[in-house]
């Protein structure tokens, strides 16, 4: 027993030293898929970054007959970066739409980066057009004839510089002051078009004047092309309902070396954030506690409240930041107080806060209608994990004797008096009939 | 309503005795009765029903004038100002109602020109039965105003 009871409380500290060293809210397991025309050593400061970080990385050929994402139904790896190979045969059959989906589905998180010389595969533009991202045409290039590289591409004009300025979602990647000066450089590739999907979240769009053509077929004039401008994206990220994260990049060169060590390169930094928010190592919110209860009260989360009760709502929100959990503080988290419509819409007032969590506090007066009413709360915000809670209540009307009384009223006052003179009246008229004589009227003598 | 049944009983007595059926006659021979006939038949009503009226019907007569008085005064509140505590409104007017029903039941019992329709009722029965139905009323109004 004595034994057996060590080894559990040793499983326990190791748990508890793994969980508060992780980088990632959700894991560390990190699998990239590498195609094999693409060389490691072309991205080896891009994986020296992630390594250093503390993400746990296995890196396997896309034609690695082992490759899997899932084995005996559970998920084996906690996040994936996955580059694209020439031909679907290559990539075999456990990264098709469907696993890619699940294992999104399973808390996974995916970053699909395309290749820059190659076309996305039948099954990617599947697990894509999913998501509501549409990628582009095979053999198309996205060029700019107006801000190219001049030094990279000085007659095909498809290797662009872009301003970290330009970048579209600071939850996602957010430049410093300092880093306003540096470049961003797109060595190369195409881009994709984005759907109506409101889970989308663009990260990074093409120039306004840059555009996607067929080198081969439209080298003299593109008359329909792809995207144009901003309508063409290189980055855009994608939280699904169940939180997890899924990234679409339109060209690995993004991440090469080359890119990382170019003078007042911005990639590398880029690359390191992108990642980070995808693998869940930031801008993720949890929902620590959440608790109703009447004012004045110490019984938490009743089940059922009367109308025009005085009710205080409370959440402890924290996120997760530099791998641990800390306040999150904002001011516009709000509750719904609802019966199918929001009877209230409450902004939330941030109270205390601890070391790890931000309490949020408000209070209100029931509304003046019974029934089952549930305390919403709904906190979506771009680049940000989504907070959903809904705790279902009941709404009674007044007990018999819960009605003010009417000498309480004053508007019942005259009634109450009438009341009292009636009776006092009436008091005076027995007295009086009582004591008066009998006959005292002539007529009354008269007819007796 | 009171005012009617106060008429009623002068009347008989005025025909019966003969008093005053020379105006009678007067106002009942006329085609238009002038003003100065409707006064004086007034006054006459008046006249007659303080001498003949005995007097404890006449106190009975008083109270429930008093109670019509409190009754309209309620009534005029709650259309004016307010029927919010509603119970209380009704407790409040049904007690002046109520009061003055038994009022005049008594009224009708203990009047000694209709003993001979309540041979087994004397003026005593009804004065205990008042009691006992106005004691009952006012427990119930207390209780219903809350």
């Amino acid at each position: 027993m004595s034994i057996r009871s060590v080894l559990v409380q040793l499983l326990l500290v190791i748990a508890f030293v793994g969980n508060a060293l992780a980088i990632s809210a959700t894991g560390s397991r990190l699998l990239v898929v590498l195609d094999p025309s693409l060389k490691d050593e072309d991205y080896s400061l891009f994986f020296s970054d992630l390594d250093s970080r503390g993400l746990d990385l296995t890196i396997k050929a896309a034609n690695d007959p082992s490759l899997g994402l899932f084995e005996y139904g559970e998920r084996i790896y906690d996040h994936l970066i996955l580059t694209l190979p020439p031909t679907q045969k290559a990539l075999g059959p456990n990264l098709l739409a469907k696993p890619l989906l699940d294992f999104s589905a399973a808390g996974g998180n995916i970053v699909v980066v395309l290749n820059a010389n190659e076309h996305a595969l039948a099954s990617v533009r599947e697990f894509a057009n999913q998501l509501d991202v549409f990628l582009p045409f095979r053999d198309t290039k996205l060029v700019d004839h107006f801000s190219y590289d001049k030094e990279a591409s000085p007659l095909l004009h498809d290797a662009l510089v872009l301003s970290p300025n330009s970048l579209l979602a600071p939850e996602i990647v957010s430049p410093t002051a300092d880093d306003a000066s540096k470049l961003l450089y797109y060595p190369g590739g195409s881009a994709f078009s984005l759907g109506n999907n409101q889970l989308l979240v663009p990260v990074l769009a093409a120039p306004e004047t840059a555009y996607i053509y067929d080198p081969a077929e439209e080298a003299t004039k593109s008359e329909t092309p792809f995207a144009t401008g901003s309508q063409a994206f290189l980055v855009a990220s994608l939280q699904t309902r169940k939180n997890t994260r899924v990234t679409f990049v339109a060209s690995n060169l993004l991440f090469t070396n080359d890119a990382f060590t170019k003078p007042d390169s911005f990639n590398r930094a880029f690359a390191a954030q992108l990642s980070a928010w995808t693998f869940a190592e930031k801008s993720v919110l949890r929902l620590e506690s959440v608790t109703h209860r009447l004012v004045n009260s110490s019984e938490l989360n009743p089940s059922i409240y009367r109308v025009k009760n005085e009710i205080e709502y409370e959440v402890e929100l924290s996120r997760f930041t530099d791998g641990k959990w800390a306040p999150f503080y904002a001011s516009d988290v709000q509750l719904e107080f609802t019966m199918l419509d929001p009877y209230y819409r409450l902004t939330l007032i941030p109270s205390s806060s601890s070391p790890s969590a931000q309490t949020y506090t408000t209070s209100f007066i029931a509304p003046d209608q019974h029934g089952m009413f549930s305390f919403v709360l709904n906190y979506k915000r771009p680049g940000l994990s989504f907070v959903e809670d809904k705790r279902v209540v009941t709404l009674r009307h007044f007990g018999h004797n819960e009605f003010a009384r009417s000498f309480e009223i004053p508007n019942a006052w005259p009634y109450a008096t009438s009341i009292f003179v009636v009776v006092a009246a009436w008091l005076l008229f027995v007295a009086l009939w009582m004591f008066s004589a009998n006959s005292e009227s002539p007529s009354v003598k008269k007819t007796q | 309503m009171a005012p009617k049944k106060q008429v009623k009983p002068p009347k008989s007595v005025v025909s019966k005795s003969g008093t005053a059926s020379t105006s009678a006659g007067g106002v009942s021979g006329s085609s238009s009765p002038t003003v100065a006939d409707t006064s004086a038949i007034i006054a006459d009503v008046v006249k007659t029903y303080v001498r003949e009226t005995p007097r404890k019907l006449k106190l009975v007569d008083a109270f429930m004038g008093f109670l019509v008085a409190v009754g309209v005064l309620q009534f005029a509140y709650c259309v004016v100002v307010t029927s919010y505590p509603f119970n209380a409104f009704l407790s409040g007017f049904s007690i002046t109602v109520g009061q003055f029903v038994l009022a005049a039941s008594l009224r009708v019992q203990a009047n000694p020109e209709n003993s001979s329709q309540f041979d087994k009722v004397s003026p005593e029965r009804a004065f205990a039965d008042f009691v006992f139905g106005s004691l009952i009323l006012h427990f119930f109004a207390y209780n219903f105003i809350n």
